[in-house]
């Protein structure tokens, strides 16, 4: 904001003293002078909007800074992109719900992780989670 | 007026930057994976000029697309490519993103880049997270 400031003073001051300078005719059209004049209008108006308080969009910036403070798992994405079909087909498998006919209480166990295998079958991350949930619970052996 | 347009060129400026830093992390974390061997191939993404029947509501001026290449030096089939978009387009925190930041298009394709596939990034947005 300083140096706005210095940067502003220093034009200005070119500016008077050319139009002070005798040996310079008062309104002899110069293109730099025209320019300089121009920049000043610029700095003007850019300083007068820089102490404006800004309109923004609330509901837009609330929403766009909450979607950006998440933070996106880039390590994850790239390795689901190769491993995680293989890994899904596996688990489909070990743990379908009709692995386990006659026990009740395991083949709801298994209907949940498999909707769970469903759901987040192009997530590596989650279906390793539910790899483990399926040795602890199902006692699935891979 | 004025500070309502000053506004969006600061926007612009930032989310500019945001879209640089995004894809600046993915292809940190693609080339890491590379490198430690954990994906058999390279992938790289990039900002391309996307499609312009896909845009939306918050879809940037230009250049709308994200194009993610893979670099594996023989044609990847239709199923590969497809998986590395479904993967991408199941993550919902990273859609979340794509959206905010301007994008409308994903664009996954082979070295060359004349061969892939284009996803309408509006039809995968999920609302509910």
């Amino acid at each position: 904001m300083d140096d706005l400031f210095i940067d502003l003073s220093v034009r200005l001051s070119s500016i008077l003293k050319h139009f002070m300078n005798p040996a310079s005719r008062l309104w002899e059209v110069n293109a730099w002078t025209v320019i300089a004049v121009l920049e000043l209008a610029v700095i003007i108006v850019l300083l007068a909007l820089h102490n404006r308080k800004p309109v923004v969009n609330n509901k837009n910036a609330e929403l766009k800074k909450k979607v950006m403070a998440e933070t996106v798992d880039f390590d994850n994405i790239v390795n689901s992109a190769f491993h995680s079909v293989d890994l899904y087909n596996q688990l489909k498998v070990k743990c379908h719900p009709d692995r386990f006919p006659d026990d009740a209480e395991m083949n709801a166990k298994a209907l949940e992780i498999f909707q769970q295998i469903a759901k987040n079958k192009n997530n590596l991350k989650k279906l390793e989670e539910l790899k483990q949930r399926a040795i602890n619970e199902l006692n699935v052996k891979f | 007026m004025f500070a309502n347009t000053w506004t969006m060129i600061l926007d612009w400026f930032r989310d500019n930057s945001e879209r640089g830093k995004l894809v600046r992390d993915f292809n940190a974390a693609a080339q890491e994976s590379f490198i430690m061997g954990t994906a058999p191939t390279l992938i790289k993404a990039s900002i391309s000029k996307g499609e312009k029947s896909y845009h939306h509501q918050f879809s940037n001026w230009l250049n709308t697309g994200l194009r993610i290449q893979a670099f594996k030096g023989t044609q990847l089939s239709k199923s590969d490519l497809t998986q590395i978009g479904n993967v991408v387009l199941s993550d919902a925190v990273l859609m979340r993103r794509l959206v905010v930041l301007g994008f409308d298009t994903l664009e996954v394709c082979c070295d060359g880049g004349d061969y892939g596939c284009r996803w309408q990034i509006k039809d995968f947005m999920q609302i509910e997270g």
